[in-house]
């Protein structure tokens, strides 16, 4: 799985805990890397690295739940696994809800904590790639002209070249000109194409 | 010429020859060749003729009297009538000398000029006479005087401008005249009448003389009167006939005038005889005076002085002398007799100097002086300043005399008089003297008619008889008799009448006094009624304290100081179940239970020492049956007058039902504190979850990670080693969480021992700290270095702390989580005390809330029992503590309690 870099980054304010778990990660062929504080992985973590977060939900200073909201915040919002002492229900509810990748005791068998790792590292592959995609899509996206982009949006509405023309005060075959253009860069040959396109690229008429 | 012997021969040639008939030596006409008729020879003997020799003497006598007074004057300066009777005597000398030459004068002209300067010694004569007058008199008028002596002057300046002088307008030839044997010469000439005015103040003179001589006669001073005024009033009156003759021309007399003060001369010869007479009279007298009064100082043995202000020397007879070590020559300055007073008489006696010197001029004073052997001896010193004539003190004069043996003696009897005025005033035996013949009260003393009932005055007009009962009056009147005799009588229980009539009982003893021939018999009375009385109520007394002692409600025991029981009261006996006999075979030691005997004898020990006044406590007693019995022990010790402990007194009281409830209490207060404490860890229990959870979490992490590495070709050993020694270590942790845990929910009693605050504080934090994670707080510690230990029970002084943590964890939880700060501070108080405090910026503890903050069963959290603090109480007062709460200035509140430090050297 190290295969890509990813790295596990171990967080863990109990240092006898932290280096167990990290070690039973590196015997299980995992990269690691370890912090003892949520402010400490912050900004010492490398900041574009694939990889998961397993920490703490308690830490003096920063909490787990407080160091998952400042990593959804940044531009690698890394998916979190988190590791508690004693689990209450209204911390784990709270936690999930954040988008907690997976929320286990720290006596938790190694198999669960492992699939829970994993799983989280999958996530963190696919939404990487996704979010590569968007970037991708986005710079195509960003190619349209300003007219482009205002037929692009009355298209994916559903609306003929005719309607579109009356719309934008222009005459229709220009719209004609400017839906050959759109199609052209974008790269489809169809309006299903496109309007799937959009979809996958998050666009929407307000942009 | 025929030589006559013995004579020289003087021719005188004239035209009378009357003359011839003049002497008998008349020289023989033809016979020596001179012409006869005309010439005549005049044979003059060679031997000093009258004229000549009086003048002469007049002259000399006057001189030497002129001697005599100025001697006088010079020895005794301010003895102005001696110097200006001199200055006359040499006047008058001086005339004498002039009136032989005027006697003798050759020719008119030299007459003339001699009798010119006559004047000046007449004036200075006449001047100087009435001056003496004035100031040997101490009479006379003072304005006659200067007119005399304006006249003098007067006359002195026409003589020397009027020719040929003032008595004469012209002298036309002088007339040889024979007078006792000699040929002298008289004027022939016309009368001046400026003359006329030395007549007028020869009869001035007169008048002022007699006028003076009467006023000294008036004064008392007759004899000096008579003789002045006799003799110069004389001369004066003699002076101006005389001169009266001459000026008329006619008188063939000698020139008198000197003659006349001759009378003058011997007048105060005579008187001046009679002063020195007087003068050695006086001296006499006062010589003898002066020894008498020596011998008489000396006798009386008393000091005389004198100090002379002015040179500050100090005279004094050898009483003085000898007592302060100077001989009779020596003058010593005042100073040095001050030198001998005592210091604390010095003062007083310089005040007393000072005042004599200035204002009353009387000095009196008594004071110590110290003697040339060294020993202070009382003077008593009389003195009377006299002043100058410039008003100025000049000398202080007085006597002083040793009284110190009279002053002791004045001491002792005073001393003596007073030790008997106090015995008789004060005693507290009546004293009576009574007139062994009437029978009556002549001395009676306070205590006398106190025990009577009569005022000391009342008894003074009462008899013998009259305080006494009929009955006995026959006994005392034979006892006076007996007592007449010289016996002692001596009575027991006499009973005596006061003056309300009850009878009292007295010892009465007397004895007998003179006192002025009178003889008294003296009564010594002592009352006995009262003694009896008290002898009657001691026992009383007695009884009752007996019965006090028998019946009370509490056990008594008299002890020794060995600790053996004396006397012992019947409630004593029942609490311990032994009957009095056995009890007294017993000492403390056998009824007090084993554990509690060695603080008791400690106790004692500091109470026979007499370092504690009671020794109380609570203990243990043994009854006879083996029970155990409580007892509240107070023990107090009798001493005798030197302090010493003669036995102690040793009350008891069974307290054993009050004791088990307490000790109930105290068993429930344990069961409520654990109970509380169980709670608290179910509280706690997430946190305490958490924290075993960590150390076993890794643990697990740590096996599964070797499961692993063992699985690998070839496994890491080094890695192997490590998760091993980890493991141990997590192992420990979890081990002393478990540990924590179970006593804290162990039942246990209260076990005092010696802790370390850093400890107990420590291991606290160790179990809250997830607890304080959890509610997102912080919780420090501050625990000032170098704390002694303090002595307590460790889980619930921990639990103390770990209640008051989560009430301050509650009371911050709706707080922002910057004011979740919590803080423990530990430090001395006192040197004996150490103060733990817990302070929260919570919101506080409201007013009302502040009264019941530690009475059970209440609680402001709507799930609380309440019990929490008022356990937190419990326990700090069985700690022997305080517990208190307080709110910040600044917001929050601060829960304080203090702790006792474990002694040095005492084992826990």
């Amino acid at each position: 799985m190290s295969s890509n870099g990813s790295i596990v980054f171990v967080v863990d304010d109990d240092l006898s805990h932290l280096k167990s778990v990290a070690r039973m990660l590196r015997a299980s062929g995992l990269s690691t890397q370890c912090f003892e504080s949520a402010k400490d992985f912050l900004h010492q973590r490398p900041l574009d690295s694939p990889g998961c977060v397993v920490a703490d939900l308690q830490m003096p200073g920063m909490s787990g739940i407080e160091l998952q909201e400042a990593l959804a915040r940044t531009c690698n919002p890394l998916p979190v696994v988190f590791l508690t002492g004693h689990g209450d229900i209204p911390t784990s509810v709270k936690a999930m809800r954040r988008g907690a990748e997976d929320f286990l005791t720290k006596r938790a068998p190694k198999e669960q904590l492992l699939i829970a790792v994993r799983r989280a590292l999958e996530h963190d592959e696919r939404d990487r790639a996704k979010r590569e995609r968007e970037k991708e899509l986005r710079v195509l996206f960003d190619s349209l002209t300003p007219r482009e982009s205002e037929v692009l949006a009355h298209v994916l509405t559903g609306e003929l070249n005719k309607q579109i023309a009356a719309d934008l005060a222009i005459d229709e075959r220009s719209v004609k000109r400017h839906r050959t253009s759109l199609m052209h860069k974008l790269e489809v040959q169809s309006v299903a194409e496109l309007a799937q396109l959009a979809a996958e690229a998050g666009w929407s008429r307000m942009e | 010429m025929r030589e006559i012997p013995d004579h020289r021969l003087q021719i005188a040639r004239s035209g009378n020859e009357s003359t011839c008939s003049l002497g008998p030596w008349v020289c023989l006409p033809g016979h020596c060749g001179l012409e006869a008729g005309r010439d005549i020879v005049i044979a003059i003997p060679n031997l000093m003729n009258w004229i000549t020799a009086i003048w002469s003497s007049t002259a000399a006598v006057c001189l030497t009297l002129a001697m005599v007074h100025f001697l006088v004057w010079a020895k005794s300066r301010g003895s102005w009538p001696s110097l200006l009777f001199g200055i006359s005597c040499v006047s008058a000398s001086v005339c004498a000398v002039l009136e032989l030459e005027l006697m003798h004068a050759p020719a008119p002209g030299v007459f003339g000029e001699l009798l010119r300067w006559y004047h000046v010694p007449l004036g200075i004569l006449v001047v100087s006479l009435v001056w003496f007058v004035r100031l040997y008199l101490k009479a006379g008028r003072v304005w006659l005087a200067w007119l005399i002596c304006g006249f003098r002057l007067v006359t002195l300046v026409l003589t020397f401008s009027l020719s040929p002088n003032l008595n004469f307008r012209e002298i036309t030839g002088l007339r040889p005249i024979s007078a006792w044997g000699e040929i002298i010469v008289s004027p022939i000439g016309v009368k001046n009448p400026w003359t006329n005015i030395t007549h007028l103040a020869g009869v001035l003179l007169m008048v002022y003389v007699v006028d003076a001589a009467i006023a000294a006669w008036r004064q008392g001073r007759r004899r000096q009167g008579l003789v002045v005024g006799l003799t110069i009033g004389l001369g004066n009156i003699l002076g101006i006939a005389f001169g009266e003759m001459m000026n008329r021309g006619g008188a063939p007399i000698p020139f008198t005038i000197s003659l006349v003060f001759l009378i003058i001369v011997i007048g105060m010869t005579f008187e001046l005889g009679m002063e020195v007479l007087e003068r050695h009279r006086l001296v006499l007298r006062l010589r003898e005076s002066e020894e008498r009064m020596a011998i008489a100082a000396a006798a009386a043995n008393m000091g005389l002085w004198e100090w002379d202000v002015e040179r500050d020397e100090v005279w004094a007879n050898e009483v003085i002398g000898k007592r302060l070590g100077f001989d009779g020559n020596e003058r010593p300055k005042l100073e040095r007799l001050f030198r001998s007073i005592h210091p604390d008489d010095l003062e007083k006696t310089l005040g007393q100097v000072h005042e004599a010197l200035e204002g009353s001029g009387e000095w009196k004073a008594e004071y110590r002086s110290k003697n040339d052997r060294g020993e202070y001896r009382w003077i008593s010193s009389v003195g009377r300043t006299e002043m100058g004539p410039d008003g100025k003190p000049q000398r202080v004069r007085g006597v002083s005399i040793d009284i110190t043996e009279q002053k002791e003696a004045e001491f002792s009897l005073r001393q003596s008089e007073e030790r008997y005025r106090v015995l008789f005033e004060r005693s507290k035996n009546g004293i009576i003297f009574a007139d062994i013949d009437s029978h009556r009260f002549k001395y009676v003393n306070p205590a006398a008619a106190r025990m009577l009932g009569y005022t000391v005055g009342e008894m003074k007009s009462l008899r013998v008889e009259d305080i006494y009962p009929p009955e006995v009056l026959d006994s005392v009147r034979r006892r006076f008799e007996a007592q007449r005799s010289g016996l002692i009588v001596e009575a027991a229980d006499f009973p005596c009448i006061r003056k309300d009539g009850s009878t009292i009982f007295a010892e009465i003893s007397t004895g007998l006094f003179n006192e002025y021939g009178e003889t008294y018999s003296v009564k010594f009375f002592t009352e006995v009624t009262r003694r009896k009385e008290m002898e009657n109520a001691l026992r009383e007394s007695e009884q009752r304290f007996r019965a006090t002692f028998e019946q009370a409600a509490v056990g008594i025991a008299h002890v020794t100081p060995e600790g053996r029981f004396v006397r012992i009261n019947r409630k004593f006996c029942e609490i311990l179940g032994y009957s009095e006999a056995e009890m007294l075979e017993r000492g403390v030691g056998d009824i007090t239970h084993p554990d509690d005997l060695e603080l008791d004898l400690k106790g004692l020990e500091r109470l026979l020492r007499g370092e504690i006044e009671t020794h109380s406590r609570e203990k243990r007693c043994l009854r006879k049956d083996g029970s155990i019995v409580w007892v509240s022990l107070s023990v107090s010790a009798v001493r005798d007058e030197a302090g010493t402990p003669e036995w102690l007194v040793s009350v008891i009281e069974d307290i054993t039902v009050t004791k088990e409830t307490e000790l109930e209490a105290q068993r429930l207060a344990q069961e409520l504190a654990h109970i509380s404490r169980v709670t608290t860890m179910g509280q706690l229990s997430s946190a305490l979850a958490h924290e075993l959870n960590q150390p076993l979490g890794a643990i697990l992490r740590n096996a599964e990670a070797a499961e692993l590495i063992l699985k690998m070709e070839p496994p890491d050993l080094q890695e192997l080693r490590e998760i091993v020694s980890d493991i141990k270590q997590d192992d420990h942790r979890a081990g002393t969480v478990i540990d924590h845990m179970r006593s804290l929910l162990k039942k246990r009693e209260f076990q005092f021992e010696r802790l370390s605050l850093d400890e107990v504080v420590g291991q606290v934090g160790g179990l809250l700290n997830s607890e304080v994670q959890r509610r997102r707080a912080s919780l420090t510690f501050d625990i000032e270095p170098g704390l002694p230990p303090v002595s307590g029970d460790l889980i619930h002084l921990q639990q103390v702390l770990i209640n008051l943590v989560t009430n301050a964890l509650d009371a911050v939880s709706d707080m922002p989580e910057a004011r979740r700060r919590l803080r423990v501070q530990a430090r001395r108080i006192a040197a004996d005390a150490v103060e733990v405090s817990l302070r929260d910026r919570g919101p506080g503890i409201p007013e009302e809330h502040f009264k019941h903050v530690f009475s059970p069963f209440v609680s402001s959290k709507s799930d609380g029992m309440g019990l929490g603090l008022a356990i937190c109480n419990t326990i700090i007062a069985a700690h022997g503590g305080r517990i208190w709460a307080e709110n910040n200035a600044l917001g929050g509140a601060t829960f304080r309690f203090t702790l006792r430090t474990e002694k040095e050297g005492n084992p826990a």
